[in-house]
């Protein structure tokens, strides 16, 4: 571990740097431990997330009865699913890099899409599903 | 490993919280992977059998890292270390991604 270059996030100097940055211990200061361990959660929270979206949209795809649109919602499912999982080291690496040089943490925007994602799925479900009936 | 001091140095049990939620984590790959290969279509076995069960294994290796990585904390803790596992946070967001991907290939190709 090293305090160099302390207070500044660190730049993303290779195209790859956008969906993976570089390891977030490379800059700024040690923060409190218990940042750190929350950071660490919230990524394993996610995580858990992109794992049950892949179940769900799996589970839709081959446990629901056959039902109009049906591959459509899982689908969807396992895109945010992906989408959730894809990110997350990002999201991670990103706040530990904030949390090192003391600024503000950035606001999540998958949150709002997970759940509005979600909440759609299972309505249409339930209406194509009553249809069929 | 270091040594593993007589006390609980964290107050707030921040360690333990984390440590249960990297086997909660650990918990659902190993079952995630188990649905993944319960499920497969008989036309893509060969490929995809084996990718489930590759992360059932990498689930329950997981869970063993955790218990490790755990009892590893309780002595760097109080010594001011980096709690920060860059490694094992890559790896996990790294190996989810393929296995989301991975089922998305499968419904896509089920179609």
């Amino acid at each position: 571990m090293t305090d160099a270059d302390p207070g500044k996030r660190l730049p993303a100097t290779r195209w790859w740097h956008f969906a993976f940055p570089p390891d977030p211990r490379r800059s700024g200061h040690e923060p409190d431990y218990r940042f750190s361990f929350a950071n660490e959660r919230t990524f394993l929270a996610w995580i858990r997330t992109s794992l049950a979206l892949t179940a769900g949209g799996l589970g839709i795809l081959q446990l629901l009865p056959s039902f109009l649109g049906r591959e459509i919602l899982g689908i969807l499912l396992l895109g945010l699913g992906l989408l959730a999982a894809a990110s997350s080291y990002r999201r991670w690496a990103i706040k530990e890099q904030a949390l090192r040089a003391g600024a503000p943490l950035p606001p999540s925007r998958l949150q709002g899409t997970t759940a509005l994602g979600v909440a759609v799925v299972a309505a249409v479900a339930l209406v194509l599903i009553i249809i069929e009936l | 490993m270091s040594e593993r001091p007589p006390f609980a140095f964290d107050p707030g049990v921040q360690l333990e919280r984390t440590a249960l939620a990297w086997e909660r984590t650990g918990m659902a790959v190993a079952a995630a992977g188990l649905l993944f290969v319960a499920h497969v279509p008989r036309h893509l076995m060969a490929v995809l059998v084996p990718l489930g069960a590759g992360f059932v294994i990498y689930g329950i290796g997981l869970l063993a890292w955790s218990a490790r990585h755990y009892e590893d904390l309780h002595g760097r803790l109080p010594e001011g270390a980096s709690v920060v596992h860059v490694g094992s946070v890559r790896v996990v967001g790294m190996a989810t991604a393929v296995f989301a991907a991975s089922a998305l290939v499968l419904a896509v190709l089920s179609l």
